[in-house]
């Protein structure tokens, strides 16, 4: 997320003297180096689950997959444009936080037990509570780029 | 506070980016229990509560010595809504000394957590919390200013250790030096900021 969140300030930080990784090797470097990393997440939960690290319901949080490659794409597309890549800093949001939520999810369908209720409910609680205002900016922010699209598809 | 007040502040915490920080941590609770049967509410809590302190503490850091170094300055028109600072500084919303006075009581509430934890469930928490707090408070920070360095990235350190930390806090018995499993490796490769 980090990388990707980058990408956009190259100027700004070249200028400001923050060379972190985009800003000392490049914006393309830096895309092939998003992609890499948001693969490398998807292989280490495979790789979890087939090594029987992560449970089998894990599997789920692969459904965020199609999310990620559309991010991919945009960003191949526009990353030297900061504010059409926008939607692609949105993506990975998402994609951020759906496979940790899917995955949480596969955690407490694992270790759900009726006589354990606090340790089997108390995380995926605080889980809802801490997302609430991260959901709504998120959800804004779909919709209103939604909204946007549709008024320009009409026009 | 006014509710103005309290809009700006909210803002310059940058909340939405916490979850990078808090999301981790609710899977190392969830994995403490599920893979071991162990789960401390009040351990757990702490450290949540310590997670998201710590990563708003760092964004606000971000922003200050962002400010500082003259970043946001050069920030142009028709910027990208989801990158760069909050901007509550070179807009002058509020004032650089107030920001960094509330970031520093944060860090030294997390410390606190940190230090009680340690306590509480052995050193070598506090070792794994120190690297934490070292690559978050640092990312921009002088001396080091890792974030303008060619490791930039260490800041997704500062996560990675919190994170394993909390899943010894929730799992392990006191003084217990390590953790054979590697889940906590494995999941952060895949969530950490």
């Amino acid at each position: 997320m980090i990388t990707i969140n980058e990408i956009p300030d190259y100027f700004e930080d070249r200028r400001g003297g923050k060379l972190n990784l985009v800003a000392r090797f490049g914006r393309k470097t830096g895309v092939w180096l998003f992609i890499a990393s948001v693969l490398s997440a998807y292989a280490a939960i495979s790789v979890g689950v087939i090594l029987k690290r992560i449970p089998i319901l894990g599997l789920i949080s692969l459904l965020t997959f199609p999310i990620a490659y559309k991010t991919i794409s945009i960003l191949k597309a526009y990353y030297q444009e900061p504010m059409k890549m926008a939607p692609a800093n949105l993506g990975m949001i998402c994609t951020h936080n759906f496979t940790a939520i899917l995955l949480a999810l596969a955690y407490f369908i694992e270790g759900f037990r009726p006589d354990a209720l606090i340790p089997s409910f108390l995380p995926l609680v605080i889980l809802s509570i801490l997302y609430i205002p991260v959901g709504r900016l998120i959800a804004r922010a779909v919709f209103s780029r939604e909204g946007t699209e549709a008024k320009t598809a009409t026009v | 506070m006014s509710g103005s007040r309290s809009e700006v502040w909210w803002k310059a915490f940058r909340f939405h980016f916490t979850s990078a920080s808090f999301m981790p941590g609710i899977l190392g609770g969830m994995i403490a229990w599920t893979a071991d049967g162990k789960f401390h509410p009040g351990y757990f809590l702490l450290v949540m509560l310590g997670l998201i302190l710590n990563h708003m503490a760092l964004n606000m850091t971000d922003d200050y010595y962002d400010f500082r170094h003259l970043v946001d300055v050069f920030a142009t028109d028709g910027k990208n809504p989801y990158t760069g600072g909050s901007g509550l500084l070179s807009s002058g919303l509020i004032h650089p000394q107030r920001m960094r006075q509330v970031f520093v009581t944060f860090y030294l509430i997390a410390i606190g957590i940190g230090v009680f934890l340690g306590v509480m469930r052995g050193p070598f928490i506090l070792l794994l919390l120190a690297v934490g707090f070292f690559c978050a408070y640092f990312y921009t920070a002088p001396p080091f200013d890792l974030g303008i360095e060619v490791l930039a990235n260490w800041r997704s350190s500062s996560v990675l250790v919190q994170v394993l930390a909390l899943e010894l806090i929730l799992s392990r018995p006191k003084g217990f030096p390590g953790r054979p499993s590697g889940e906590p490796f494995l999941l952060e490769s895949c969530f950490s900021q």
